[in-house]
């Protein structure tokens, strides 16, 4: 099938009115959860998972796309306006779209958000339909050491590229790893950690893990913390107030560009996303500006930049669980138990098996991109109010949503206390500096990492030397190797080049 | 507990986590690198687990913000989780409609300072429209004791 036979079948499929409706539902909601700080993409689809158990596996996965990059664009109303980041990918966005709003280019800068958005929204799909059959078919060839070295890979990436200290994300894969291992050993059957009892033989549930990490934490974290205050801009008001001027598009056009690409190529590696491609995007743009000190006082490129950059990364991001099935993020993650919840396992063979529900997934999200853009400009003002909604009303709604969630799964009660136990870890976690992003990620992969890494001992009559001999998980595992090495390399060069530069002793 | 005790706390959490599972998980088969058995994988997670958490040990923690925050803010938070944890043991005798109401009051008038009149109006309209929704999402709902 020709490129443009695939996007027709997509659009046939995204088309149909049920599956519009959950979009708009998706990229409402995404668009919500940017807005309101504390709620943030992966809490919303972590307690929305258990309602797509009712909805067909195409629309649920559309709506739940659509709440991810919604979410981009929400982050930025609240960025420019409250100087609050509504998402963590918005936190470069406040530096100078705030400050554009202090100046009364409220409605340029959110404009340029906007604009910015839907151009890379819509070239980074390009670049997705581009480049995943020919990834698709790759991965084809992939056996149990490939499968394994790109598990490897991935996990490395996620906690060398992610927030925080190395040791520590490490720890968190390998406590998610050592959770994945609860339940039935997956190639003997045999039960490993249950304590005799019969519901973890089942192993842990994802839903009432990821709603306790990011819900119920949030829930706890919002109840110790002060009430989230910024300083309030004015809204711009009417359509024409958010169109910026002839020479801030000048400005930004460039930006647009390179923030596209930058957030493309960022997305695509796990660990990376939308956070890390914003502030590349950013550092580039300061760094090649002829007017660096612009940079944090209200210059356009400083809004433009990271906002593409996050959203043309929204959009590489489902390259690797599509192809490979494999999720690059936290989010993916939680797409992947979506689509699992439904029997469905992403990757290579999704393409080829259901090339349906692959298509329509991917040109829902042009629908969507479109859809935000013509939800967001008009609506901006009503998103700017509903952004100051109080804590003591946000927290009670995040709390009922996370209890009835957790039920939802089994209608077990137990779940809610699994649920409220991950909650407690969760937040004390955050506090103390311990990222969730790999602990989820790991618990995840780990059944996969588990069986390819067993089978190819099996089939390699237990000589590791497979791993490195064949050329695809040897590459990939060079590549795993590199970046653990990569900070000791840039230490030694750093010691290096002072040594060469001082002067001889005479 | 002083800051820098603090700071190694969680470090030793895991550390103690992962050799209370490489002892549980000791009664698994390790088997052989040709056949490895049930506890081979676990076996390795665990060793790393221990090795990178001693590592999170040895360097203590420069974001623990437990000093940060709100004063009784570990007293709200732990409101929140008695709070849930009851609604978790009441749900099934009690109800859901009522259970969810309690829960709501005291959120909103416990954590958020809402008040009186407003929290049980929001309590009893949030969770009669939760159980509305959710029933008709197909979601069987605990009747509990008084039926609702």
């Amino acid at each position: 099938m020709s490129i443009l036979e695939s996007l027709a079948l997509g659009f046939t499929v995204s088309l149909e009115p049920t599956n519009v409706a959950y979009c708009f539902l998706g990229v409402l909601l995404g668009t919500l959860v940017g807005v309101l700080p504390g709620l943030g993409s992966a809490a919303t689809i972590a307690l929305l998972l258990p309602v797509t158990y009712a909805v067909p596996t195409t629309p649920a996965i559309i709506m739940l796309a659509g709440i991810w990059y919604g979410s981009m664009y929400g982050g930025s109303t609240t960025a420019v306006l409250l100087r609050v980041p509504g998402e963590s990918a918005s936190v470069m966005t406040c530096m100078d779209g705030h400050e554009m709003a202090r100046r009364g280019r409220a409605g340029a800068a959110l404009g340029i958000a906007a604009f910015g958005s839907f151009i890379a929204g819509t070239l980074g799909l390009v670049g997705l339909i581009l480049l995943a059959p020919p990834l698709a078919q790759l991965a084809l060839d992939f056996g149990p050491p490939e499968y394994f070295a790109l598990t490897l890979l991935g996990l490395t990436l996620v906690s060398y590229l992610g927030a925080g200290e190395v040791p520590k994300a490490l720890s968190m894969a390998a406590l998610g790893l050592l959770l994945g291992t609860v339940g039935l050993d997956p190639v003997r059957s045999e039960a490993r950690f249950t304590f005799g009892s019969l519901t973890l033989q089942g192993g842990i549930e994802l839903v009432p893990m990821v709603m306790g990490l990011f819900g119920m934490s949030q829930v706890l974290l919002l109840a110790h913390g002060p009430p989230v205050a910024g300083e309030v801009a004015r809204a711009p008001r009417g359509l024409r107030a958010l169109l910026p001027a002839r020479h801030e598009w000048r400005d930004a056009g460039g930006a647009i560009g390179r923030g596209t690409l930058i957030g493309f190529l960022v997305g695509v590696l796990p660990g990376a996303g939308g956070t890390i491609s914003s502030y590349v995007a950013y550092a580039l743009e300061k760094r090649r500006s002829a007017h660096p000190e612009r940079f944090g006082h209200g210059a356009i490129e400083g809004v433009a930049a990271p906002e593409s950059a996050n959203n043309a990364a929204t959009a590489s991001g489902f390259i690797p669980l599509l192809t490979l099935g494999l999720p690059a993020n936290v989010v993916m993650a939680l797409m992947l138990g979506a689509f699992m919840l439904h029997g469905i396992t992403p990757g290579p063979t999704l393409l080829s098996q259901k090339p349906d529900m692959f298509w329509g997934v991917i040109t829902s999200m042009f629908v969507g991109n479109l859809m935000l853009l013509v939800l967001n400009l008009p609506l901006i003002g009503v998103f700017a109010k509903l952004a100051r909604l109080p804590t003591a009303y946000l927290l009670p709604l995040i709390a009922v949503a996370c209890v009835i969630g957790a039920y939802g799964v089994n209608n077990n009660p137990f779940d809610i206390l699994v649920m409220l136990g991950f909650g407690v870890f969760g937040f004390y976690a955050e506090r103390s500096g311990f990222s969730l992003a790999p602990l989820v990620l790991a618990f995840v992969l780990g059944p996969l990492m588990e069986t390819s890494l067993r089978q190819s001992l099996i089939l390699s009559d237990g000589a590791f030397a497979t791993f490195a001999t064949r050329p695809i998980s040897g590459m990939l595992l060079a590549l795993a190797v590199l970046v653990v090495a990569w900070p000791l390399l840039r230490r030694l060069a750093g010691q290096r080049a002072p040594r060469r530069a001082a002067p001889p002793l005479a | 507990m002083t800051p820098a005790l603090r700071g190694r706390f969680p470090g030793a959490v895991l550390l103690g986590l992962g050799f209370a599972a490489l002892y549980e998980g000791s009664g698994l088969s390790f088997g052989s690198l040709r056949q490895p058995g049930s506890g081979f994988y676990p076996t390795l997670v665990c060793v790393a687990l221990i090795a990178f958490s001693a590592m999170a040990f040895a360097k203590p923690s420069r974001t623990d913000a437990s000093e940060a925050g709100e004063p009784h803010g570990h007293a709200r938070a732990w409101l929140v989780v008695a709070a849930v944890a009851l609604y978790a043991w009441a749900l099934t005798s009690v109800g859901f409609v009522m259970c969810t109401a309690a829960l709501l009051i005291v959120l909103l008038r416990g954590i958020g300072a809402v008040s009186w009149p407003l929290s049980l109006a929001a309590a009893a309209a949030g969770s009669i429209a939760t159980y509305v929704l959710f029933s008709q999402l197909g979601m069987p709902l605990p009747a509990g004791m008084l039926g609702l």
